[in-house]
């Protein structure tokens, strides 16, 4: 991976991780306002579900050169 | 209970969810990012568009400043402290060596 490579990977993996804690967070602003009586843990369990998926894509991201795609070939 | 009351609840956070899907937010990384892009080109001119609409209906003039463009290169300012902590350490136990024989030599000099 060559060092613009990594640079970019490292702009999108922030950028997606802004943009799903926010929706993470305003889902759970949803939430809690219409069905949960204006609790608090709906914020952070959206804000949490949003790092996490953020998480989860960057380190997809970060191993895509190391992951070998291969075919299933049925013997038929 | 009341039943219109739960279908307005319900049509809201699902209305909600569907939207956040269609616009891609808990899509993968890219379209994530694309995302963000679309919002930092539409936000201030819907801001600017918007001001205007209200100065010219109440006659207030508001004017919202440009965000402030931050060069702040992390990558860089990381690096940097990367190397300059790596490159005391290695310096370190001659330098530590040399400080403990001034000491000394200074606490000799003392007797």
């Amino acid at each position: 991976m060559s060092d613009s490579d990594l640079g970019r990977k490292w702009d999108r993996c922030l950028a997606d991780t802004v943009v799903k804690l926010g929706t993470g967070f305003g889902l759970g602003i949803v939430f809690s306002l219409t069905f949960f009586k204006r609790r608090m843990w709906p914020l952070a369990f959206g804000s949490g579900m949003g790092l996490g998926m953020a998480y989860s894509n960057c380190q997809h991201d970060f191993q895509a050169p190391y992951l070998l795609h291969g075919k299933y070939v049925k013997e038929q | 209970f009341s039943p219109h009351r739960f279908l307005v609840k319900t049509g809201i956070a699902g209305g909600s969810v569907y939207l956040v899907y269609d616009l891609g937010l808990l899509g993968s990384s890219s379209q994530g990012q694309a995302a963000l892009r679309r919002a930092q080109e539409s936000v201030p001119e819907a801001l600017n568009r918007y001001s205007a609409l209200f100065s010219k209906q109440t006659g207030i003039h508001i004017e919202i400043p440009s965000v402030p463009h931050i060069n702040i290169s992390l990558r860089d300012s990381w690096n940097s402290g990367i190397n300059s902590l790596m490159s005391s350490l290695s310096a370190a136990p001659s330098a530590i060596q040399k400080y403990s024989n001034e000491g000394w030599n200074y606490l000799k000099g003392m007797k």
